[in-house]
Order: structure tokens, then sequence, then C-alpha cells
């Protein structure tokens, strides 16, 4: 059994072929399994609780009328969710839903306590923990590899869904810096990724 | 273009995962990676390893599930055609009351933050939605002088109608707010001082003949409708 993370991707990619098949029971364990992490992800990428809940809704729309177009052997389970699930938070970050949101948040306090509060109010038992550890320690082990700009870059890029116009505002660098950083930590990250793979 | 080269589609595809492509290029990678297997696979490999990046969790309010149950049509709605406008407003209501407890947490939530807000920002005003939970996001400028509507999928305006948008304010006739630009919305400017503004409590939808309401009043069917966020 492959497993990515805490999700095992063989529970949630056998609730996907069922859920292509129109199984509502079985769509909606794939919801009780997987949106927690989900809903995190668009937490982090929204900031604002309204519009995260919008847009795992809308998301989880979309896995509901596309799960047939799953293939289990391009990738995992919550790979393909999350691509989706991202794609809909990008797509509401695009709009500037929450551009004003964003610019009071460099100035601290709010969201940020609301994000702790609730990664802490969902804390795993110390099981759950070490082995989520052990099964992101290969993209941990690779990241690590990396200069301490090129992680920090690839972490915020993702956790924050900044384009590489925010990360130059954030980091203060130029634009062409930040698009060749991020350009070649991705490079690195595969190499390494692919090494530890074969 | 064609995508042939090994190194240049994984390359776009880590930058498409991690989110850092966008605009166009996004959009057209998505498009490519519908027909193409490679991409799509280099694709989710990499969300693969990306999602593995933040493993924080977080329970959604069991209102949501619930929501997409009702989007989904696997609960019952109460859908009615009753001929007031009015009327038509107050089926809505109901749909609305979790939206309603949304907004009220939006605005706590904006009302902390607004001394620090520049002027000509944007921030969430109202969600529109339809009988078929379609839904219509209303951003409005910080100076309440324009307002900015943006659709997941592009509205089925019929042809030859306009969408023509209402202020709400209790107990008034409607006041045309204008036409919504286009099927994937747009910015309206608005005439009037804020204050002017602060009667208002909804903003509404109705189809009309294009070009508007040949009465000043709404003549059609109630497509959309939504209490405002923040009240003016």
């Amino acid at each position: 059994m492959i497993q990515t993370d805490s999700i095992t991707t063989d529970a949630a990619a056998k609730l996907i072929a069922r859920v292509a098949v129109g199984d509502r029971n079985s769509f909606k364990d794939l919801y009780q399994l997987t949106s927690p992490r989900l809903f995190a992800m668009c937490l982090r990428l929204l900031r604002v609780r309204e519009l995260a809940e919008e847009a795992l809704q809308d998301a989880f729309i979309k896995i509901w009328n596309s799960a047939a177009t799953y293939r289990s052997e391009r990738g995992t389970a919550l790979g393909w969710l999350s691509r989706i699930v991202r794609n809909q938070c990008l797509d509401y970050l695009r709009y500037r839903r929450v551009e004003a949101v964003y610019h009071v948040d460099s100035h601290g306090n709010g969201d940020e306590d609301m994000l702790n509060n609730l990664a802490s109010a969902d804390q795993k038992s110390p099981e759950q923990l070490a082995e989520a550890a052990s099964d992101n320690e290969h993209l941990a082990r690779c990241l690590q590899a990396l200069k301490s700009k090129q992680q920090e870059l690839i972490s915020v890029a993702y956790t924050e869904g900044l384009s590489h116009s925010e990360l130059a505002h954030r980091f203060t660098l130029p634009l062409g810096t930040v698009k060749s950083l991020v350009r070649r930590a991705l490079l690195s990250l595969k190499v390494c990724l692919e090494r530890g793979l074969s | 273009m064609r995508l042939s080269n090994s190194t240049l589609i994984n390359y776009l595809a880590a930058e498409y995962a991690l989110g850092t492509l966008r605009g166009a290029p996004r959009r057209w990678l998505e498009a490519t990676a519908a027909r193409n297997a490679t991409l799509d696979t280099a694709i989710l490999k990499w969300q693969g390893h990306l999602v593995t990046l933040d493993q924080t969790e977080a329970t959604p309010a069991p209102e949501i599930w619930i929501a997409i149950e009702r989007r989904l049509n696997w609960v019952p709605t109460a859908v009615a055609v009753v001929p007031s406008f009015w009327q038509r407003i107050g089926v809505w209501k109901a749909w609305s009351f979790a939206a309603t407890v949304a907004a009220i947490a939006l605005v706590i939530v904006i009302l902390q933050k607004t001394p620090s807000i520049q002027p000509q920002e944007w921030h969430a005003f109202a969600v529109l939605e339809s009988p078929q939970q379609q839904r219509i996001m209303v951003l409005a400028s910080d100076d309440l002088m324009t307002l900015w509507f943006t659709t997941a999928q592009p509205l089925a305006i019929p042809a030859g109608k306009s969408y023509q948008l209402w202020w709400i304010a209790p107990n008034e006739a409607p006041v045309s707010v204008g036409l919504l630009p286009g099927a994937n919305g747009g910015r309206i400017t608005l005439q009037g001082t804020a204050t002017e503004k602060s009667q208002y409590v909804a903003l509404a939808i109705s189809v009309e003949p294009a070009g508007g309401s040949p009465t000043g009043q709404p003549t059609g069917e109630v497509v959309f409708q939504g209490k405002l966020f923040n009240p003016t």
C-alpha cells in the first residue's frame, strides 16, 4: 500500500472509484475522511472561514461530478483531490476576493490565531503524528536539502497560495530572482524525489 | 505550443501544482492536461508530493456537508412560484439563514480589521444565490462606489434579456443598481453616498428586457437574491 501521509491513498482511491459510479454513501465517507485536510488547505489559502467553506463546497461538487476521471495509476487520490480543491481556492484568490483581508493580515493578529486554534482543536494522537511524520519524511528530506531561502519560498508558495510577484513582495526580492529560485528549487526537488523512489 | 520536452513538462507541472503558474498559462496547462496523459501524470505526482507539506486539519462545520447535499439536490428544497416580488424574496429567507450567520461572522472579521484597510480595496459584500443554488459573489470597494460581481460558472442570461440588479430596503420599493455587465459578472459603478446606501439590506437580480426594466421596477422573474454582509 502506498501511503502519502496519514490519509491512506488506498482508502481514498477506493472511495473515489465508488463515487464515480454514483455511490452517495461513499461520497459522504470520502468527505469525512478527507475534508479536514482539504478544509485546512482552503483556510490557509483564503484566510476567511466563510470563503473557505464556499470553496470547499464548490470543490466537492466538482469531485462528485468528475470522480470518473480519476486514474489511480497517474497519482495518489489525495493529490488528485488537492488539485481540485486548490484550483477552486486559487480561483477565489484570482478574483481578489480576499485582497483586503490579506492586506490587514500583514499587520498580524486575527486569522493566524484562528488557524492555530483550528490546528490544535483537531490534534492527532502521538501515534498518528508519528505515522504522518514518517510518511512525509521523503519530501521533508528533499526540502531540507534545498537552500533555506528556497525551502521557505516553496513552503510559503504552496501553503499560502502566493504567486511569483506576491512572493517577491513578501521576501523583498526582485521578481526575476524569485522565479529563478523557485525554478531551481523545483528542479532540485524532482531530482531528489526521483532518487528516493528508485 | 506542443509539449514534448520532458524537463519542460515537469517544470510546468511543478509550477502548476505549487500554484505559482497563474492566469492564461495556468488555464492553458489545465486544458492541455485534460488530453495529455504525460502532463496530467506529472501534475498529479507533484500534487501528491506537495500535499504532504501541510498536514494541518480543520473539521468543517456540519452545515457544510448539508449544503453540499442540498446543492446536489439530495435533500428537498422548498421551491414555490408566487406572484409578487416581495413574496418571492420571502421564500428565499429561510435559505439564506445559514448565509446570514456566516455573514455576521464575516462582518465581525471585517469590522475588526477595518481601520487598516486602505481605500479602493475590496471587501466581501454579499453572496447572491439562485433557487438552483448557483451563486454570485459580490465585492464592494471600500468607498462603496463600485460593486464587483464574480461567478464560478457563466450565467445563463436568456437571449434578448438583461439581468438587472436591485437594492432592497425594508418596506421600500426596489431601487435599480444597474444592469449586470455580462454572463461572467463584471463591475458596476454606483451613484450616491455611503450614507444614502445605508438603508439597503439586500441585493436582488431580476430578468428584464434588454436594456433594463421599462417601468423602473422589477417586471420579470427574480433569479438571484442575497443579504448584504456588511450593511452600509
